[in-house]
């Protein structure tokens, strides 16, 4: 259960963090074995998954479309219910019912269509699930709200509605809105794809910029750059398995398979 | 959107004379104006507009009675009600516009002795204050268990799902006029309800199928992303309604859901059928009264224009207050 004093929530606040690179990669906080997940009509979108992500990683998960990576993402905060296998998120077990809201307070998750809330302004999205579900007062939320819109840039776009941002900056408060629920894990579904090529940089920056400040992260992306750059380990899944898991240097130079081989000369 | 549509289509198109097409509007009117006219003349009807007004507006006659038997005596110019046994029970006859006595009338117990005058709402009026009163609480109890029933059509329990579709087809199936004979007769009945909470519980229930609809349309119309975003960032269920998707899906609904309120304040006319005295029924007295149905039912179809013109008026207003955003 939440306690309504927000000082209890452990996650470190990304500022705080601005000198010190942390580097904390020993404790697994994601840990998913034999995860199975079949669609009605027996499409058997994940076979036998196994996975640990360690606190403070990187990972970056590609593949082609319908290849159940983002099906896996979305398990990953019970977006998507299981069939089998366990999946234990920061201690907590999604297989147990009623451990699922527990779970989606640690676990912020950006959508590839932002899915801002258009009938609230910028500050109103990141302040209104602070307030019901932290029980946070206003005055306090709209501060911290404030000091992330700052972190992404968009502190002068506070007032506006999300219908009145371009993609770019819609996805940066999307990120902003995430972070204000002090998640220990980002999610991001392929955060860029809906996005015209010009504004795939800032929201690429901003991710960055959490990488480095030692946010856990998992991301399903078609940017190889991204993935080049920031990953710790890079994940390629197709058609339900996940076939290769390795370093950016080996991933990217030294394809352990040939279907990786034939994906990376398709999307380099 | 419509606007925009119109506007688009008006672009591709060769624009129409406007004032030629304004004149061939009213020219139009203006031949089935003159079509009733002359039809009611081929009958021989006789209009009588000028008895009209009267059963809107009248001027009522408050009457003073004599609460004793007595004679009326003037003393020093003011006028009094004596007890011809009892000289001490003593009346002033005053506070009247119009005194009816004269010194040395005699007086028997509620004979009048003068009147005030004041305007009072006649039968067609109080039937439009009827009218407003059943469409008004039926309108809120049919929003309550419309949004009741709409929420149970969309939740994953089969349970309030099947009633919640069992409810709708049953009361969509079946006419309205029916419906109210059943509340009246029957649970009306068993429940010992008077016709006019009767009438109340026939339209909230029969309205509220409609809304149901039309609020399940309106969340279903919501992209399933805002309840994940919701749901992704540790709201619950019915925060993420509450918060998220019943503010934007209010907005999709409202011009639906005021189409169904326009048709409340029109099916209301319905219940005059178990002799509840609305705007209907009103005119059926008057006409028995007057002998002049074209008029009244003229006025009456007016009447009800007026009270759906002003709430669409109102709807259009909220409309537009909310078009701002999103």
């Amino acid at each position: 259960m939440q306690t309504l004093d927000d000082t209890a929530v452990t996650a470190p606040e990304p500022e705080e963090l601005t000198e010190e690179i942390v580097d904390v990669k020993s404790t697994p906080i994601i840990s998913a074995s034999g995860v199975e997940k079949i669609y009605p009509g027996n499409v058997h979108a994940l076979k036998n998954i196994n996975v640990e992500i360690l606190e403070g990683e990187v990972v970056v998960i590609v593949g082609p479309s319908g290849s159940g990576k983002s099906t896996f993402l979305r398990t990953l905060n019970q977006l998507e219910t299981i069939n089998d296998g366990e999946i234990v998120v920061d201690g907590i077990s999604l297989t147990t019912p009623g451990n699922v809201n527990a779970l989606r307070e640690e676990a912020g998750m950006v959508f590839q269509s932002f899915n801002l809330f258009p009938h609230l302004t910028v500050l109103d999205n990141i302040c209104l699930a602070p307030m019901k579900v932290r029980s946070i007062s206003r005055e306090k939320a709209e501060k911290r709200a404030e000091k992330l819109l700052q972190q992404v840039g968009m502190l002068d776009k506070r007032d506006r509605y999300p219908s009145q941002l371009s993609g770019g900056q819609q996805q940066r408060v999307a990120i902003a809105r995430a972070l204000a629920m002090r998640p220990k894990i980002m999610l991001f579904d392929e955060p860029t794809s809906a996005l015209d090529p010009e504004m795939v940089g800032e929201v690429l920056d901003v991710m960055k910029k959490l990488a480095h400040h030692g946010m856990t992260m998992v991301v399903v992306t078609h940017e190889m750059g991204f993935a080049k750059e920031v990953a710790d380990r890079v994940m390629f899944m197709e058609s339900g398995e996940l076939v290769v898991e390795d370093t950016p240097e080996a991933f990217f130079d030294n394809p352990a398979s040939e279907r990786l081989q034939q994906f990376l000369s398709q999307v380099l | 959107m419509l606007n925009l549509n119109q506007s688009h289509v008006r672009q591709m198109e060769r624009q129409p004379n406007k004032l030629l097409w304004h004149g061939i509007f009213f020219l139009i009117v203006a031949a089935i104006a003159v079509g009733f006219y002359k039809s009611s003349q081929s009958i021989e009807y006789t209009w009588r507009w000028e008895r009209m007004p009267q059963y809107l507006v009248y001027q009522a006659e408050d009457h003073l009675m004599a609460e004793f038997d007595g004679s009326v005596i003037e003393e020093n110019g003011e006028l009094y009600l004596v007890n011809d046994f009892d000289p001490d029970e003593k009346v002033l006859v005053t506070g009247l516009a119009e005194v009816t006595v004269a010194d040395g009338d005699v007086i028997f117990t509620g004979d009048s002795l003068g009147y005030n005058q004041n305007w009072a709402l006649g039968p067609i009026l109080d039937g439009v204050l009827v009218t407003l009163e059943l469409s008004l609480y039926s309108g809120v109890l049919a929003i309550i268990l419309g949004t009741l029933a709409g929420l149970a059509r969309i939740s994953p329990n089969p349970a309030l799902k099947n009633l919640s579709v069992f409810y709708v087809e049953v009361i969509r199936g079946t006419p309205l006029l029916v419906q109210i004979f059943i509340v009246y007769f029957f649970i009306g009945t068993v429940l010992d309800l008077d016709r006019f909470a009767a009438g109340v519980i026939a339209l909230a229930v029969f309205t509220g199928a409609y809304v149901a609809e039309i609020v399940r349309s309106g969340i279903e119309s919501i992209h399933s992303g805002q309840m994940e975003a919701g749901r992704s960032l540790g709201m619950g269920y019915g925060q993420t309604m509450h918060y998220i998707i019943l503010p934007q899906a209010f907005k999709r609904v409202l011009p639906p859901l005021a189409g169904q309120f326009i048709n409340l304040i029109k099916d209301s006319s319905l219940v005059s059928v178990i002799s509840i005295t609305d705007l209907t029924k009103a005119g059926r007295e008057v006409v028995s009264s007057t002998f002049s149905p074209f008029e009244v039912w003229f006025s009456v179809a007016l009447l009800y224009l007026v009270l759906t013109g002003i709430l669409s008026f109102f709807v259009r207003r909220l409309e537009r207050k909310y078009a701002n955003v999103g």
